[in-house]
């Protein structure tokens, strides 16, 4: 091995050593507030460095909007918050021109909505109209809005960080297939265990005030974006990705009974794009160089659940989301397994 | 070679390949025995089947060694697990990746050693990628220290099937048996006998037309004794009757046998038929043939029964019958040998079989008097013998509404004429028009049965997530109404409150409105 080598390889090393660091900077932040839900934080911070965006999906109270503002506080982000109601029209969070007087006369400017930010909060985003949530697909895959003829570029990082309530869908409009294409993991946001209560109590009830420094800055982590970009995947654990993604599609060779009989639609190739971003960022959380199959396999679950469409049998029969992935995850043979 | 093969972990990997690949291929081998193992039993039989194959084609009478057999009947278990192994041996090669792999997991170290592998093989070529081949040489060194450890460990054995035979398997043991017995004591050991049996179960054959009642246990005590197995006392009868090539031993006789086993099954309609016309069936064995010639085929079902009928009206008492057969069967020449098989077939039926068949025949006839009665008469009498189709009763009439169904007879079951009135109109599954008051029939109810019983499902209790939003309006209150008296209290209440306000700003303005502000007081 040559110098170059060596020197490249330390340069690799040094960089995974400042993202682990980073990383546990910020999951450290955030538990000063948050108690517990150890996934949906790990989850969370995984969307934001593998440049995706996360639905965060529980019953109100779990403390989901919490999440998003100790995130933001400790990444030191520009951040907004836009509460989805059925009249928000696109033009409220996209921003519009408005008529403004000047020295030299009446002049339209254009004024920013909330959409142009780092971390946008979108909460109860089930109860905007689809008009509106569309209005958030071009800035969720493009990074840009475009209001009339204006197209404005958003800065990196642009993370959106929706919410939904899965229980109250009295009035709501569900996301559009399209539109939960676009978030790189859906994650479910459960009631705490029995010792994490005391805790919450303590923290919320009391008056000690706890404070959230930040732990890096947008900048930051726009550049770990670039690492995690960096992080290669050898050929066994892209073809793992690949079988499973094709596990979920109906009629597909590595679908499951239960894909074939309850699934009407199986994941998009976005899916396996999500998978190797999402295991990129655990390699690297795991202290490896490069992916391997039981990082693809722990970011199934978030990545394809929401990409899937259970027929009507399926509906009938009980079956969810994850139980067609669990069964994909059994089914489909891991690479060089031995048999 | 490249650069990255020039690392010294590439040696390292390269030994580390090789011990899984002979690990691999040893549990292999060993798996695959076991697995052979558990259906190798249903060989046991096959040479053995074999052996007494050969010998049954090529007669040979020479005894068979009951060891030579036992040794036999293993020869096939063995050769079939050997086979299976030896064919794992030749096609099983357990890959590069695949032996790295097993270290891999057994070390617990997440796909290191096979991406480390993968990485070196890729070289130098990738150097184009930039922080990427940062990352893979990173991921190289990172590979180090477990390719230590594997050098270092012994892979542990991996799972293996249970020794067991599968219960179907076991089957071949019973089989294997039957089959050695057969090639001992039956068949195998028997060319003698199969010479001798020709002519004796002609004769036994013969004693049984000749006396029916007897004919059975004596043909039992010659097969069983012995000493008339090897001692063959011809019959007079054959012997001054038959010509004199039946006596040598002919290599035709399984054919003949063949021919009257597949031939004497016509029944005792093709035996009624060689006995009436005795002067011409002589010479003719009977024959199915002649029972179903292409134009008896095509004639009618209603003829068929009358020419059935018929012949059996015609037929002779069973003594009689096998009379006639026996003087035909001596009379036939060259094809006596047939016919003694089927006097040999037919003879146990005499006594039984002839009897219920003329039950049989008794029925069928009483069977047609009645449905000629009833053409005659044109009247379908209920309650006579059942010998009708079950009533369909699919409540579905035809679709069109046009064809008829033979199956529905009208005996409870829908027919296309079926009533849309009375008591069945009330039962269940049969359509009737839906006809509603003041509008002129707005369609037809269909009524849909399905034959589905109840079954109790579980009902967990409902997880937070899961609870159902509120379906309903929390409602509103509706503002109590006031009655008349009521509101004229109140009305009273605000005007004297009113007029009170007046006073008041009144006696402010001027001192001239003193009484305003004394009624004012007053109130």
């Amino acid at each position: 091995m040559n110098s170059t080598s060596t020197a490249s390889a330390h340069d690799a090393r040094q960089e995974a050593a400042h993202f682990q660091s980073t990383y546990a900077g910020i999951k450290a932040q955030i538990g000063r507030m948050m108690v517990g839900q150890e996934e949906v934080i790990d989850g969370v911070m995984t969307a934001l460095l593998a440049g995706g965006h996360v639905l965060l999906e529980g019953v109100p109270g779990l403390g989901k909007t919490m999440l998003v503002r100790c995130l933001s506080q400790a990444v030191n982000a520009k951040f907004s918050r836009i509460q989805f109601t059925p009249d928000m029209m696109p033009a409220d969070i996209q921003g519009t021109s408005v008529l403004m007087e000047t020295d030299k006369g009446h002049e339209l400017r254009f004024q920013e909505g909330p959409l142009i930010s780092n971390l946008v909060l979108a909460d109860e985003i089930n109860r905007a109209t689809p008009k509106t949530q569309s209005a958030l697909l071009e800035a969720m895959q493009e990074r840009q809005v475009t209001v009339g003829r204006r197209t404005i570029k958003l800065e990196e990082p642009f993370c959106v960080l929706a919410t939904q309530n899965p229980v109250e869908q009295e009035g709501t409009y569900p996301l559009p297939e399209a539109q939960l294409d676009r978030f790189l993991f859906k994650l479910v946001v459960g009631y705490p265990r029995e010792e994490d209560y005391e805790a919450i109590l303590d923290r919320t009830t009391g008056d000690k005030e706890v404070q959230i420094e930040s732990a890096a800055d947008a900048q930051e982590i726009a550049r770990l974006r670039h690492v995690v970009r960096a992080v290669p995947v050898p050929s066994h654990a892209k073809r793992y990705a690949i079988h499973l993604v094709m596990g979920t599609q109906p009629e597909s060779p590595y679908a499951p009974q239960m894909v074939n009989e309850y699934v009407a639609l199986g994941s998009s190739p976005r899916g396996a794009q999500s998978l190797l971003l999402a295991a990129k960022v655990r390699a690297l959380v795991g202290g490896r160089f490069a992916v391997s199959v039981a990082d693809i396999k722990d970011v199934a679950l978030p990545v394809l659940r929401h990409r899937l469409m259970v027929n009507f049998h399926g509906q009938s029969d009980g079956i969810t989301d994850e139980k067609v992935v669990k069964a994909v995850l059994e089914h489909v043979r891991e690479p060089n397994e031995v048999r | 070679m490249n650069s990255a093969n020039q690392n010294p972990q590439h040696g390292y990997l390269d030994r580390l390949v090789a011990q899984a690949q002979r690990f691999l291929l040893r549990w292999r081998l060993q798996r695959e025995l076991r697995q052979a193992a558990t259906t190798a039993l249903t060989w046991l039989f096959v040479f053995p089947l074999l052996l007494l194959l050969v010998r049954v084609v090529t007669g040979a009478s020479t005894p068979v060694n009951l060891w030579m057999v036992a040794a036999l009947a293993l020869l096939g278990p063995v050769l079939y697990v050997l086979w299976r192994v030896a064919r794992q041996y030749l096609q099983y090669r357990p890959g590069r990746r695949t032996g790295l792999a097993l270290f891999d997991s057994q070390l617990d170290s997440k796909d290191r050693l096979v991406t480390a592998d993968e990485f070196m093989d890729e070289g130098a070529d990738d150097r184009s990628a930039g922080s990427s081949h940062a990352f893979k040489q990173a991921a190289v060194d990172d590979a180090g220290q477990y390719v230590n450890r594997a050098l270092q460990t012994s892979l542990d054995a991996l799972p293996m099937p249970e020794w067991r035979v599968r219960p179907l398997s076991w089957l071949g043991v019973p089989a294997a048996l039957v089959v050695i017995a057969l090639l001992i004591w039956g068949i195998g050991g028997s060319g003698a006998v199969l010479q001798d049996t020709d002519e004796e179960r002609l004769a036994s054959a013969v004693e049984a037309d000749a006396v029916p009642d007897t004919a059975g246990p004596q043909r039992l005590a010659m097969r069983r004794d012995p000493r008339r197995t090897q001692e063959p006392q011809p019959d007079p009868l054959l012997t001054t009757e038959r010509p004199q090539e039946q006596a040598k031993p002919s290599p035709q006789r399984s054919r003949n046998e063949e021919a009257a086993e597949g031939q004497s099954n016509a029944g005792s309609a093709a035996m009624a038929q060689s006995s009436s016309n005795s002067s011409s069936a002589a010479g003719q064995p009977s024959s199915q043939k002649n029972a179903s010639k292409p134009g008896e085929q095509e004639a009618s079902p209603e003829e068929k029964k009358k020419k059935d009928s018929a012949a059996k009206k015609r037929a002779k008492p069973p003594q009689q019958n096998a009379q006639m057969t026996m003087e035909a069967t001596t009379g036939q020449g060259k094809s006596g040998g047939s016919s003694s098989s089927v006097a040999e077939f037919e003879v146990p039926q005499q006594p039984d079989q002839l009897g219920a068949g003329l039950k049989e025949d008794e029925q069928a006839e009483e069977t047609e008097d009645e449905d000629e009665e009833e053409k005659s008469s044109g009247v379908t009498k209920p309650g006579l013998r059942d010998r009708k189709a079950p009533v369909d009763r699919n409540a579905s009439p035809s679709p069109t509404g046009k064809e008829s169904r033979d199956d529905l007879n009208g005996r409870g079951g829908p027919g296309s004429r079926k009533k849309t009135r009375g008591v069945p109109s009330m039962i269940l599954g049969i359509p009737i028009a839906d006809r509603v008051q003041g509008k002129p029939s707005p369609g037809r109810s269909k009524v849909t049965q399905e034959n589905a019983k109840p079954t109790a499902e579980s009902h967990p209790s409902a997880a937070a997530q899961e609870r159902m939003a509120r379906n309903e309006p929390a409602g509103h209150l509706e503002q109590q109404r006031l009655l008349p008296w009521m509101q004229a209290l109140i009305r009273d209440y605000f005007m004297s409150v009113h007029e009170q306000a007046a006073a008041a700003r009144g006696a402010d303005a001027g001192p001239d409105a003193g009484p305003d502000e004394g009624a004012g007081g007053s109130r």
